[in-house]
């Protein structure tokens, strides 16, 4: 009963019905270097997101329910080590955030946060229709770089504002709570 | 409604001006609505700017019809230009009801029609919910087998069969940005569901 009306559902919900075609890329006029990277993304995969030195960038394009996960990791010096990225979307996005990793890989965060998106879409050809990708990507690496700088802060000030910590035992029932008052 | 004879083409649209594709040239641009005329006149089916749920059966009754007539296939033999005119109108009524069927099209339809429309450059403010959907895509991704997928599919069409409620409710509202909200939400889960029913290939679509 659940299933059949579920199922009802989807055939509204996919008139539209879509497949994997792979030449169809070819076919709708994706330049070369967008196809080298759609079908041989660079730095695929993710980093610890918890890890202390590893920033997090999450973003999507609503208008065409792309996601884009982009991660760095940063080294002592400030400089991105490591990078890696996952995108759930079209050609344009994966290789618009597959040549980003590439792109930034060895820079510093202060140069990696000046890459704008108009390079990724004019290095990759992207026909006008196409250059939210490439924001997208340019959104990415600026999230994954806020996101480093916050751990950071909060890790260089992790009592700044005072507060409670509160924990019961599970053997016993028993309540603690400790008083971590703010350091001013 | 529809007139047709054997040297004319004609179409009218509900409580509009007449639509005269016969003088429309085949060579010259394609046939353009008037835009005035929504894809809700094109079927004949109403919209009062209210509703966001459409009568399924007639819409499907109401495109029927319209194709019997202005099919090309029914025009071949009857002169070049009003085959071509045909089928740039059957070409409409296509579209037309392509998008009003699908939830998501017909969501972002009638905010085009109210003058909120998505745009590209929209950021989407809820964090949470690009995680959600980052989540499931990486467990589709990461999946082993067809059951595994298939209880990610059901799991994802139940939140769009709670969803579309909400929508519905927000258009009776008018509230827009709510409205916005979750035509949003509801591209990304149909994004989860052509993922899963094109698993273990990716999907590709556009």
């Amino acid at each position: 009963m659940l299933r059949s009306a579920l199922a009802k559902t989807v055939l509204n919900a996919n008139t539209r019905g879509t497949r994997v075609v792979v030449p169809q890329v070819l076919a709708r006029g994706y330049h070369e270097k967008v196809i080298s990277h759609y079908e041989k993304p660079r730095n695929v995969g993710s980093l610890p997101k918890n890890a202390p030195d590893v920033g997090t960038g999450l973003v999507g394009a609503p208008a065409c329910g792309d996601v884009m996960k982009l991660q760095i990791r940063v080294d002592e010096n400030g400089i991105i080590s490591d990078v890696k990225f996952k995108t759930f979307g079209c050609g344009s996005a994966i290789a618009s955030s597959s040549y980003m990793t590439e792109r930034v890989k060895g820079l510093s965060l202060e140069d990696a946060e000046k890459i704008k998106n108009t390079e990724i879409a004019k290095e990759l050809c992207l026909p006008p229709v196409k250059l939210h990708c490439s924001m997208l990507a340019e959104d990415a690496i600026r999230s994954a770089i806020r996101d480093y700088r916050k751990k950071r802060t909060n890790l260089s000030n992790p009592k700044q504002t005072g507060f409670i910590d509160v924990s019961q035992s599970a053997a016993t029932g028993e309540t603690v709570a400790t008083a971590h008052p703010s350091s001013v | 409604m529809l007139r047709s004879s054997a040297s004319r083409l004609s179409l009218r649209f509900a409580a509009k001006p007449a639509v005269d594709f016969s003088s429309v040239r085949p060579e010259s641009a394609s046939v353009q609505l008037p835009s005035s005329t929504t894809y809700y006149d094109v079927l004949n089916v109403p919209y009062d700017g209210s509703a966001f749920d459409v009568d399924l059966v007639r819409l499907k009754k109401s495109f029927r019809d319209l194709q019997r007539i202005i099919h090309p296939d029914k025009w071949s033999g009857k002169g070049d230009t009003a085959q071509e005119t045909a089928a740039e109108m059957s070409g409409i009524v296509n579209r037309a009801y392509g998008i009003l069927t699908n939830p998501y099209t017909r969501a972002e339809y009638i905010l085009q029609l109210e003058g909120v429309p998505i745009e590209e450059q929209d950021n989407i403010e809820d964090p949470s919910l690009i995680m959600e959907v980052m989540e499931t895509r990486e467990e589709l991704d990461g999946a082993e087998d067809r059951t595994q997928v298939e209880q990610i599919r059901l799991d994802n069409l139940s939140k769009i069969n709670d969803l579309l409620p909400r929508l519905s409710a927000a258009v009776a509202d008018k509230d827009w940005g709510a409205v916005k909200e979750a035509t949003i939400r509801l591209k990304y889960l149909q994004g989860i569901d052509q993922a899963a029913q094109a698993w273990p290939n990716q999907p590709f679509d556009h």
